[in-house]
């Protein structure tokens, strides 16, 4: 399945977009996002995030499909 | 409870926040808290501006999750969130919030509930801008 990940804060300057295209097997979960994700782009390896998917934060076990809404979070600064 | 959020380029103002709130009369207090920005920061003091960005879809559904948390904590009638995206400059407020109550008991203790949130959860990003640079800060309390 392809995949777009939104990007937001120092992410978004790192990769110097506002997303990324991915390419993930059927089935996949966030685990193999972020597998993905660090093999293609070396700044997801050492950079903390937390993943949303659907507008929810979520962990690796969650199962991806298609239509899903993805995002990187760095780390929020509200207020 | 009533929930009112929005996203503002450039700074944020009471006034929309508190229109929200007094919903009608059985509001007998409303209690706004207003951050602004302040030039010793992240241990620097030359703070001359901060740049916030935003992910407009999930800021909205996450208020309205820590909302709803809210109105299982607290007695409270409304709550509505401004909060700035783009540049705001030093002494501009770049979040309102108000809250609404039949008292005032609940009201205190439910901002400060939600700032804790806000700040742990609501995807909001913030860049300080120095006289000699930039960077993108880390969480914060």
């Amino acid at each position: 399945m392809n995949l777009t990940v939104k990007l937001f804060g120092e992410l978004q300057d790192l990769c110097d977009n506002s997303s990324i295209q991915l390419q993930l097997p059927a089935h996949s979960c966030v685990g193999d996002l972020l597998l993905i994700a660090g093999s293609q782009y070396d700044i997801f390896n050492d950079r903390v995030f937390r993943v949303a998917v659907n507008r929810s934060y979520v962990d690796e076990s969650h199962s991806l499909s298609d239509s899903d809404e993805i995002a990187f979070i760095p780390a929020v600064c509200g207020g | 409870m009533r929930v009112s959020c929005r996203l503002v380029d450039g700074p944020a103002s009471t006034a929309w926040c508190m229109s929200e709130v007094v919903i009608d009369h059985s509001v007998g207090c409303t209690l706004c808290f207003a951050g602004q920005v302040r030039q010793n920061n992240n241990q620097r003091n030359d703070v001359v501006a901060l740049h916030y960005q935003a992910y407009p879809e999930m800021f909205e559904s996450e208020i309205k999750k820590i909302s709803s948390e809210m109105s299982s904590r607290f007695e409270l009638l409304a709550i509505a969130v401004e909060h700035s995206v783009g540049e705001i400059k030093l002494g501009e407020s770049a979040v309102h919030v108000a809250v609404s109550a039949a008292h005032r008991r609940d009201t205190f203790s439910a901002l400060e509930f939600f700032m804790v949130q806000l700040k742990k959860r609501v995807p909001i990003f913030k860049k300080e801008v120095y006289s000699d640079g930039a960077q993108w800060l880390g969480e914060q309390e």
